[in-house]
This record gives structure tokens, sequence and C-alpha cells, in this order.
């Protein structure tokens, strides 16, 4: 923003601006104004009458145990998901930094899953989980393991967690492999003259000098295990057995689409919204810090 | 590059093809249910070789659609779906390159609060908003058509922000116009000023 001004017109920049500044207003504003109105009215069963209710919509919320039951599942499911997806694309990562033979072949061959949509990757699960039709149930039940995600709640979650994380690797390895790429040799070699093993230089050396990359992957996993798991929900258990795998996004859906508590339902967006205005705003407060370090 | 002793070479390897196994499995075994019975995969009875019958399940997919159901053949889907994508490509591109340009280049009132209006929207995921999305849509009866599928994911900011970083970064000495001659506002001048090198301003054509 502190490019000098080159242009002088009054209406051209107006003219350039008001495509994008109409269909944002349109699709984005008039929605979200929208869920911000239905989030104060109640609506009857059948749609009949709405009534002015305040902050009732978002009172029986927090009230509710459903939906705090909700919100620690999805910080839960966030949370594994980013430290398991990171970890190892951290270590394949720094496996594929080094300089073998293949090396090439290797980052080809960990990258080209980054293109699977999370609807797709719970499909493929599907085909390796299900307790019925799944190819490695068959292996765990012959292991001695009750394997059924359709009944058991624990197992389901897990299922949704390992798929999320499987999706993530691709993307998280990419980034780390740049960020890797991009601290000079030298810091590497001085201290292994300096006599530090491997394990010692990538604790001391290595990790702090990507920790950018790391937060900044932390924070897009975080919101990608948020929202972007609906798709894998959706596909995979639609939120059961029970309400074991209903998220705060699936929420926002099956209360809405499929439950008809629209007034609940906005709640609910527009609680999900200032979560994710929060996310941002710390995430450009850190980035910001350590740009300048 | 610090070297590496002989064992520890031999453990990057070994995780790197256990890594690969573990991210193309899925895959696999997505592949190969795809060309197996499908009584046999209902049965759970699949085994992890591809079977026989490829091309008749491929054709079956993409031309005729799931048989004994009424669901469209593949083929319509990914029409759709290439339609949609570059419908939503090309329009993104086209309304963010512009209103980018014009915050960059220009200095008009209000400029700030439009770019701030345009860069909340990355932070509200279409997910979060499917509901009123979906009613507006219908409010304006493009229900079933292309424009209903495509406008609501224009409205997204990535692009603008991407070109604004972009023409930040263009070099603002190849504007500098000589004395006599006033500054040309148009698009091509932008992109051919960026990619000149040396310091000196080109009249855009």
């Amino acid at each position: 923003m502190q490019k000098q001004a080159i242009f002088q017109s009054r209406l051209l920049p107006y003219a350039l601006v008001a495509p994008q500044l109409a269909i944002v207003l349109i699709f984005f504003y008039w929605p979200a104004l929208q869920a911000v109105i239905q989030s104060f009215l109640l609506q009857d069963a059948f749609g009949l009458s709405t009534t002015f209710v305040w902050f009732e919509n978002y009172v029986e919320l927090f009230k509710d145990a459903a939906y705090f039951e909700a919100i620690v599942r999805t910080f839960l499911f966030s949370f594994a998901i980013a430290v398991s997806s990171l970890s190892f694309a951290l270590l394949l990562a720094v496996m594929a930094d080094k300089p073998l033979r293949g090396s090439m072949l290797y980052r080809t061959l960990l990258i080209w899953p980054y293109a699977v949509a999370p609807p797709v990757v719970g499909v493929l699960w599907i085909f390796m989980l299900h307790p019925s039709l799944g190819v490695l149930s068959r292996y765990l039940r012959n292991m001695g393991i009750d394997w059924n995600p359709l009944l058991d709640g624990d197992q389901a979650a897990a299922l949704i967690i390992l798929a999320a994380a499987w999706k993530q690797i691709s993307y998280n390895f990419l980034f780390f492999l740049a960020g890797l790429q991009a601290i000079p040799k030298s810091v590497f070699e001085a201290a292994a003259i300096d006599g530090a093993r491997p394990m010692r230089r990538f604790w001391t050396v290595t990790f702090p000098l990507l920790s950018p990359t790391i937060f900044f992957l932390l924070v897009v996993n975080i919101v990608y295990a948020f929202f972007d798991t609906f798709g894998i929900i959706d596909t995979m258990t639609r939120g059961g057995p029970g309400t074991s795998t209903v998220t705060l996004v699936y929420k926002v859906y099956s209360d809405g689409l499929l439950g008809g508590n629209l007034g609940s339902s906005a709640a609910q967006s527009v609680i999900l919204m200032v979560m994710v205005i929060v996310l941002t705003g710390i995430q450009f407060r850190f980035v910001e810090r350590k740009v300048t370090y | 590059m610090v070297e590496e002793e002989g064992f520890r070479r031999y453990v990057a390897h070994i995780i790197l093809w256990i890594g690969i196994a573990v991210v193309a499995f899925p895959v696999y075994i997505a592949f190969v249910a795809s060309t197996q019975d499908n009584a046999l995969i209902a049965n759970g009875q699949m085994s992890l070789l591809p079977g026989g019958h490829f091309f008749e399940v491929y054709y079956q997919t993409i031309f005729v659609g799931t048989s004994g159901s009424t669901r469209e053949p593949v083929g319509n889907m990914m029409l759709n779906s290439l339609v949609m994508a570059l419908l939503i490509a090309v329009g993104k591109i086209a309304i963010s390159i512009i209103s980018a340009y014009a915050i960059v280049y220009f200095r008009f009132p209000f400029r700030m609060p439009i770019f701030w209006i345009i860069f909340i929207t990355l932070m509200l995921p279409v997910e979060v908003r499917i509901y009123p999305t979906y009613k507006i849509v219908a409010d304006l009866h493009m229900l079933d058509s292309y424009a209903g599928l495509s406008l609501p994911l224009i409205a997204s900011a990535t692009a603008t922000l991407l070109f604004r970083q972009f023409f930040m970064t263009c070099r603002t000495s190849c504007w500098r116009p000589p004395a006599s001659t006033a500054p040309v506002p148009c698009a091509s001048s932008g992109i051919r000023c960026c990619r000149c090198r040396a310091p000196t301003w080109r009249r855009c054509s």
C-alpha cells in the first residue's frame, strides 16, 4: 500500500472495483447479514411465523450440552489432525531434503495426492476401513480387534482424524520441503563441525529456523480441520454413530438443513465466523512478528 | 553438505518408502476396487490386485450411469464440473485483476474501506454460510443454473490479494514518465512494465 499513486482518474478506479464489489456484496455480505438477522429470530416448525427473540438462540446454544461437546470435539479433532499430519510430513520432508539417490522421485511421489478432494478422501478411506467393505478391516478383525466405526464412536472419530490428517500430508510436505531448502546449508555444516549429532542438529538448528513455516502450517491445518473436514465427515460417518463425529461445521449443516432449526443454525454460523476471525487475527499478529526477526 | 553415514541413509530411504506407501495406498485401493466385480466388493472379499472388470466398470460409470439407480453418467458430471470450474476461474481472475489494479495504482476516496470489504471475505468459508447463500441464490432465481453455481464461489478475495501483492512488487520506476508525458492508466501498461528490465518508462500502445 506504500506504492506511489501513479494514475489520476476520478471514475476509473470505481469502475474497476465495481464488479468485484457487486459480487462480494450480493453473495457474501447479503447472506452473512441474513445469517446474523436469522440468528435473532425464532421460527415455528412449519415456517409460518417468526418472532424476534434477541439472543435466545445464542443462550439456548450455550446451555445445550451437545453444542458444548461439539466445540470440545472440534478442537480435539483439529489438534489431533494438525499434530499428526504435521509431524509425519516434517519427518518425510527432513528425509527427502537429504542428498539421497532418487530424492526427486521421492518428492514427486509424495506430492501428488495433494489433488484429492475431501469428499473423495472419505470414499477412499471407506474402501479401506468400512467394517464390511474395507480391505483393512478384515486384517484388523483377524488380529482380534473389534473394528466397527459404524457402531463405535471412538473408532469413528479415529477414522475421521486419520483420513483428514492423511489428506494434509502432501500439502504440509510441500511447504516443509520449501522451508528446509530455504535454510542455508552452511549453518548445518557449522553445527556439524562443532560436533553436533544429527538429532541435535535437527532440534537446535533446523527446528527453530523452520518455526515460521511450522506456525503458518499449524494455523492453515487448524482452519482446514475446522471447515474442510465437512466433506470427509459427510461421506464417511454423517456425524454418527450418535453424534460422535459431529463437528461445529457439520452441526451448522445438520441443524439447519436437516433439522430445520434455522435460527440456531444461523447463530452457530455467526459464532464460527467470530472464531475464524480471531484465528486469522492471531495468525497475522504472529506472522508479522516473525517476518521482522 | 554434511556427509551422511551409510546406516542413516538406509533409514531415510526406508522412511521415505513407508511415507509413499501411506500416501499412495488409499488411492491404489480405490483403483483396484474400480476394476473389480460389485458383488465381490460388497462381500468384503476384494483382493489387493486389480481385477478384470476395468473397461466394463469405467464404460458403465462414464457413459451409462450407475445401474439400478437414476444416477447420471459421470461423463455429464465431469462436463458440468469443467464448465463450473472454468467459469469460476475465469470470473475470479477477471474481476480480481482489475480491482487489485485499481487498489494499487489509484488513490481514491474509500480505497482502504473497499479493500477491507473484499479482504474480510477471506475469513468465512462457503461451508459456514452455505444455507444463507443457498437462499440468496434461490431468491435470485438462479438455482439450477451455472450462474447460481459459480457466482457465490467467485466472491472470494484470494485472487485479489495475490494480484495486489504482485502489482506491489512491480517496479515503480517503469512508470515514471518523461516530464512532458502524462501517465496513461491502461491495463496493458501494467503488465508490460512489470516485465521491463531497464528503468525506463515505456508508453503503452
